[in-house]
């Protein structure tokens, strides 16, 4: 609306008057060429018929001269050439007889007359010389001069009449076209003009000015004020269209927010749903889990008491997989998967892995063999958690589903992709199977495998490495056995390559910094099972454990014997985590004090919620030692104490310990075939001041109820 | 004959050439040459074709010695020519040698379609029809109009315009 009318300038500028004007000009032009044409001709034809004139003139004079010229009749001749008088245009003639001799004359001949041809013109006359002759003999020659003058006057005369009427006809041009600009050109202007103005101004009420005269231009006139009566007509009804839209958009798009409100309240009922059922399940479960660890270390059950209590506790670990994968799964489909990028040590992810699959591969017979390629970096940026995920699940299925043979891990980092490969010499997988083994639900075995596990792991784990930006990928050959390969792209951080992967080994004792009493953790949760478990993996270290049932019982604990460290579990009645986080760093001298928040919530609203009320760290349930480990050596001055090198390598025999006599270890072995796993806990507890460092390690295992690592320890004792 | 014939051609240049030098012409030239222009002048009623003869009454007369010089296709020259010859002219010059015979001739050639010319004063008077006489240095002629009407001659309009009519007897 605000663009100007191309043209109107053009216009203005006198694009019509200078077409008008151009025409009339050439027009002009056409007459004047016209008119000097007509005066060439003219006066071209007044010069022929004038000599035309002159010539029978001279050839009736010298005819009539003849008689004279014969009879030598000079009177006469001089009186024939007097008749020339009578024509005032001829100025003179002179009779010459054939000898070249006057004969007779009349008035003046210019000078040297004689030597010119016929028809010359000599000083503005026209000389004309005609033979006098009489049968057929030459007799004389009659010479004649005429006056031109007034010819060339007339000429001149014709001249000035050419050029006046071309002046005229210049000025009545310019008259003209200045009179048609006016009334064509400056009308169309003013229409221009005005129509520019409503164009730019928007404003369609506006009107032409109606036109005195009854012409082309006034009905041009009628017309566009007829097509602006239709414009502003519709202006009007689609103005009333819009106020209707915007009537009905302000209508849909309140509808629209509330249906948004709804699905939101929906949405985050949804999250809130997944969140408490992830709690709800896990919190029951975590009290299954403990409980069914405390039993097996009553001493007073039978063999198949503790073999219904492991069973609990297998299937309680079992479904407690079921409800992480779910997890993972739902999070995974509502898009809200989330991918904690942090600097974090290949070396040790891959190490820990083959330490948790080594016992396991072993039991089956199978050997697991690892392969690196090329030299890993140092730190790199990554998921820790969910890259050590996707290779637990590929390892995981690749022990599961070998019967004999081996599993092959080899790793490799290129052009800042990490390249993890799981081959394996199991049942493998047919062909019209492996397009579908990424989807969830789906398994690739036999009935007899599909009870161990979901089903969703693969499917979880090529979300994640689509996630992280890789891929996950499969080869396989039936009865061949099965290639996982997983593309991952990562940051490098620090290039200096790790140690090749080893075998994992945790601490087994700890050492403060500095002198001072041993460091204090106090482990807050209303959940007998859990609080036992954290004192079981920290107190065989050397860590002063303190415990409390809720809230109230720990800021009294704390006020009386202050902690160096404290793991709150959130969901507790009637004071809950955080608020109890709050109220113990409000005590004098505990503003400082590291509280790791302790809970089976996944999200990171949660984690989030924690770090607000004054939790320095958030340590997932169920605890991963490893995990508490970590976070421990982060907020506490601290050093760890790990077993002497004698672990390292397979075959290597550990030092005779003098709390562990061979009756005693073959004592241990029949327990541990028997899973009376208290028992082992119990006597080993017993000679405690005797252990050495293995010693140590298998009650440290016992007390986690890790049979593979008991065993394992055994067989080497 | 023939030499003779040179020598007179050779004459009547150099008379030509005198004449043309500011000398005074040979008066039988000047005369001779107004006889055969007066002939050219003039319409016979009975227009024969051919040659015409301008006819010389005595064999020494000069002006018939100059016309005979002149080589004309369409007339010739005839001196000596009797009275009773006459029939066969259609131009007569009479001279001073036919002064005393002059009425007896213009007699004899009344109703006859000759072209009578003279240089004897009172020639047209006494019925001749063109008389020829000096003015100062010049040659002018009479014509008696009776005279050429009375022959049913026609003279041309322009010659009458030059001469000086003079009344006489046809």
């Amino acid at each position: 609306m605000t663009r100007p009318v191309p043209g109107a300038d053009a216009l203005r500028r006198g694009g019509i008057q200078e077409t008008i004007g151009r025409s009339l000009y050439l027009m002009t032009l056409g007459l004047v060429v016209v008119f000097f044409i007509i005066w060439v001709t003219l006066s071209s034809y007044q010069k022929g018929q004038h000599l035309q004139a002159t010539q029978a003139q001279v050839a009736t004079l010298a005819a009539a001269c003849i008689p004279a010229l014969m009879f030598q009749d000079e009177r006469a001749a001089d009186q024939l050439l007097g008749t020339l008088a009578q024509a005032p245009a001829i100025t003179g003639a002179h009779l010459l007889l054939p000898s070249g001799e006057t004969f007779a004359s009349y008035g003046v001949l210019p000078a040297g007359v004689e030597g010119y041809r016929s028809e010359t013109l000599h000083a503005g006359q026209l000389i004309v010389r005609q033979a006098v002759v009489f049968d057929a003999e030459r007799i004389g020659e009659l010479v004649l001069a005429a006056d031109l003058s007034a010819l060339q006057r007339q000429e001149r005369r014709l001249m000035v009449v050419f050029v006046l009427l071309t002046l005229v006809l210049l000025g009545v041009t310019a008259v003209v076209s200045r009179v048609l600009a006016r009334r064509v050109a400056n009308p169309l202007v003013e229409f221009a003009e005005a129509a520019d103005a409503i164009s730019q101004s928007g404003d369609y009420r506006r009107r032409l000015a109606p036109r005195r005269e009854d012409d082309e231009i006034a009905l041009f006139a009628r017309v566009f004020n007829a097509m602006l009566d239709a414009v502003e007509q519709r202006d009007q009804a689609l103005n009333q269209h819009k106020e209707n839209l915007e009537v009905m958009v302000v209508q849909r798009t309140a509808d629209l927010a509330l249906a948004k409100e709804q699905a939101e309240a929906a949405n985050r009922a949804k999250s809130a749903f997944i969140a408490n059922m992830s709690h709800e399940l896990r919190t029951p479960l975590n009290a299954l889990l403990g409980y069914a660890q405390v039993l097996r270390r009553d001493r007073s059950l039978d063999a198949h008491q503790l073999h219904s209590v492991e069973t609990i506790q297998h299937s309680g670990e079992h479904l407690l997989t079921l409800i992480n994968d779910l997890l993972d799964l739902a999070k995974i489909e509502a898009d809200r998967i989330e991918i904690h990028n942090a600097p974090c040590d290949l070396g040790s992810i891959f190490t820990g892995l083959i330490g948790l699959f080594q016992a396991a591969a072993a039991h089956k017979g199978l050997h697991l063999r690892h392969h690196q390629l090329t030299p890993l970096p140092g730190l790199v940026n990554c998921d820790e958690r969910r890259l050590r995920q996707i290779g637990m699940n590929l390892l995981g299925n690749a022990v599961k589903f070998t019967e004999q043979g081996e599993i092959r891990l080899a790793l490799a980092f290129r052009d800042g992709w990490l390249e993890v490969s799981v081959e394996d010499t199991g049942i493998g997988i047919p062909e019209a199977r492996l397009c579908k083994l990424f989807r969830p639900f789906e398994q690739a075995g036999e009935e007899h495998y599909r009870s161990q596990g979901t089903g969703l792991g693969l499917a979880i784990g090529r979300q994640l490495a689509e996630h992280m930006g890789g891929r996950l990928e499969v080869q396989s050959r039936l009865g061949e056995g099965s290639r996982f390969t997983l593309e991952v792209p990562l940051e490098v951080l620090d290039l200096a390559p790790t140690p090749s992967v080893k075998a994992e080994h945790l601490p087994v004792g700890v050492q403060r910094d500095g002198e001072g009493r041993p460091l204090r953790v106090l482990v807050v949760d209303d959940a007998l099972a859990n609080r036992q478990v954290i004192s079981a993996l920290l107190a065989p270290l050397g860590f002063e454990m303190l415990a409390a049932e809720g809230g109230h019982q720990a800021l009294a604990i704390a006020q009386d014997t202050p902690p160096d460290l404290v793991v709150m579990d959130l969901v507790m009645d009637p004071l809950d985590g955080l608020e109890t986080t709050r109220r113990l760093l409000a005590i004098p001298g505990l503003e400082q004090l590291p509280v790791l928040a302790c809970s089976a919530s996944a999200f990171a609203q949660d984690r989030d919620r924690c770090l607000e009320a004054g939790c320095i760290d958030f340590l997932p349930k169920p605890v991963d030692a490893e995990q508490l480990f970590a976070m421990l050596e982060r907020y506490l001055p601290l050093r760890w104490v790990y077993a002497g090198r004698e672990e390292e390598g397979q075959g290597a025999t550990l030092l005779p310990e003098a709390g562990l006599d061979p009756a005693l270890l073959e004592a241990l072995r029949t327990w541990v075939t028997a899973g009376q796993i208290s028992r082992i806990q119990r006597t080993l507890n017993e000679r405690e001041g005797q252990l050495g460092t293995l010693g140590k390690r298998m009650q440290e295992a016992a007390l986690r109820f890790d049979i593979k690592t008991l065993k394992a320890l055994l067989e080497r004792a | 004959m023939k030499v003779n014939r040179r020598v007179r051609t050779l004459l009547l240049l150099l008379l030509v050439v005198c004449g043309t030098c500011g000398g005074e012409a040979e008066p039988s030239a000047v005369v001779a040459k107004f006889v055969i222009n007066f002939a050219k002048f003039t319409h016979w009623p009975a227009a024969p074709d051919g040659v015409g003869t301008i006819c010389f009454t005595t064999v020494a007369e000069p002006v018939g010695a100059v016309l005979e010089g002149i080589e004309n296709a369409a007339w010739v020259s005839r001196r000596g020519v009797g009275l009773d010859q006459l029939q066969g002219c259609r131009v007569l010059y009479l001279s001073r040698f036919d002064r005393y015979h002059l009425a007896e001739t213009l007699r004899a050639l009344r109703e006859q379609p000759v072209l009578t010319i003279s240089d004897l004063s009172g020639f047209a008077k006494l019925g001749g029809m063109v008389e020829l006489y000096e003015e100062g240095r010049r040659f002018r002629f009479t014509i008696n109009h009776a005279a050429l009407e009375h022959a049913g001659l026609a003279m041309d309009a322009r010659i009458l315009a030059l001469a000086r009519s003079a009344r006489g007897e046809p």
